[in-house]
């Protein structure tokens, strides 16, 4: 690129960028020649210069302690159960898709009949090597018998929202069945549980709106729809409460829960 | 310390984006390169917020745990080095959350340069300290952009990227930043020949 006459401010602001590049050694040689001439003409930049070289010089090295194959090989344990809980998560998201689609007051009846043949049948594949452990259906009940008190009253649209509960309480059995290892399940600053949250939109919800929900909230699909049209989403856990409401809070939103631990689910509690 | 970019720069860029495809597929022996490859910048990088070994171990560990997990949504709109420094950057504020840490500089890390002469030797250390010294009392967020800027060799789209702020942010901040060290280090200033 040929170079351009600058008035005395434009080239100064380029320097001033320049300068940040130039202790580093990164800039072209028609670069560093603007760089010199701007230099003679002005003091600021000699001062920013002359600052540029002393923090290059003072590169840090990496704090004393550090070790990073012993680092490396705590986490390498923690890389199972993140690919466990997907597989599982995937494998529940398949099944329940393949159970029987009809719609209306029936549904419950038949999500039912599929949430029993998927906890007492067939494994996820990644835990077929661990002996079987039998599903823990409390905190699922409880959510259920919850939302089910909630929902007294209230006709067909309470039955259609209990089927769609009794399929997300069979997703949550599931869940449980093949939990992630105590590392995984570890708080703090770390690890994002993949998936947090199921989330049912109203029927007649476009996708422009879920879009856009989604790109409001960070939220992030990870599997669904499954038969009564229950999503798996992906969130930034430490924002779980705030995201959970702002889901709840959206007109196009039927039901948002979280999945074991993101955040307290609405009313029901083991 | 110098670094000379150009074409080894864009391959190296290549290179980790390739790495991290191959880790969204499952591959750990691609994630122990691309672990390994950035242990030490994430530990200079971390080093300039809090001095606790362990800690820094747990964040760096955390960030490339979110690697692990997010590898298949990384779509390439932005550098490999912006994308981890930034989980790294938040990873970092939650971890610190709550933590008052004075940022003490320590005589061990000035990095000797044994070659030169004694004399030379101790002007740079006395020379780094006093840089180290000063950077540690810049506010934090005045601290992280003069770190990535000449040690991380950041641009300020790549910074605002990683500490999730507006360009203008950025560039607010150098200016500050840059303000104060001046200040503060101007009696050495003279000393560069």
């Amino acid at each position: 690129m040929k170079p351009q006459p600058l008035n005395p401010t434009d080239q100064h602001m380029q320097v001033q960028e320049l300068l940040l590049r130039h202790a580093a050694g990164s800039l072209t040689p028609e670069q560093y020649g603007l760089v010199r001439r701007h230099l003679e003409v002005c003091t600021e930049c000699r001062e920013d210069a002359a600052l540029g070289l002393q923090l290059a010089a003072a590169d840090p090295a990496m704090p004393p302690g550090l070790d990073p194959e012993r680092a490396l090989a705590r986490l390498m344990p923690r890389l199972d159960a993140v690919q466990e809980a997907r597989q599982g998560a995937a494998q529940a998201t398949a099944r329940a898709a393949a159970a029987a689609p009809a719609a209306g007051p029936a549904v419950e009846q038949e999500a039912g009949q599929a949430i029993r043949q998927e906890s007492v049948g067939a494994r996820p594949a990644a835990s077929a090597a661990r002996s079987p452990r039998a599903p823990r259906p409390s905190r699922a009940a409880a959510l259920l018998q919850g939302l089910r008190e909630a929902l007294a009253g209230g006709g067909w649209r309470n039955w259609a929202l209990a089927a769609q509960c009794a399929a997300i309480a069979g997703l949550a059995v599931l869940w449980q069945s093949s939990p992630p290892t105590p590392e995984y399940r570890v708080l703090g600053s770390g690890a994002a549980v993949t998936p947090d949250v199921v989330v049912v939109f109203k029927p007649d919800t476009s996708v422009g709106q879920v879009r856009q929900l989604l790109q409001a909230t960070g939220a992030r699909i990870v599997g669904g729809p499954t038969v009564t049209g229950a999503y798996l989403l992906d969130v930034d856990t430490t924002q779980a409460p705030a995201l959970l409401a702002s889901l709840r809070a959206d007109p196009a939103v039927q039901l948002a829960e979280p999945l074991d631990g993101a955040a307290p689910a609405a009313g029901a509690r083991p | 310390m110098l670094k000379i970019w150009g074409k080894g720069h864009a391959d190296g860029e290549q290179d980790e984006a390739r790495l991290v495809e191959q880790i969204s597929r499952g591959d750990r022996d691609a994630f122990q390169v691309l672990y390994r490859a950035y242990f030490p910048r994430l530990g200079r990088f971390l080093g300039r917020m809090t001095r606790n070994a362990p800690l820094i171990e747990e964040i760096i560990n955390d960030t490339l745990l979110v690697v692990w997990q997010k590898a298949q949504s990384y779509d390439g709109s932005s550098k490999v080095s912006t994308w981890i420094f930034g989980i790294a950057y938040r990873q970092a504020l939650k971890g610190l959350r709550g933590l008052d840490e004075p940022v003490e500089f320590s005589d061990e890390e000035a990095a000797g340069a044994a070659e030169q002469e004694p004399e030379q030797a101790a002007a740079g250390k006395q020379l780094r300290q006093g840089v180290m010294r000063a950077l540690g009392a810049l506010p934090l967020e005045q601290r992280m952009v003069v770190s990535l800027t000449y040690f991380h060799d950041m641009a300020y789209q790549e910074i605002a990227e990683t500490m999730d702020c507006p360009v203008n942010t950025v560039k607010t901040r150098m200016f500050h930043a840059r303000q104060r060290l001046k200040a503060m280090l101007s009696p050495h200033l003279e000393e560069i020949p």
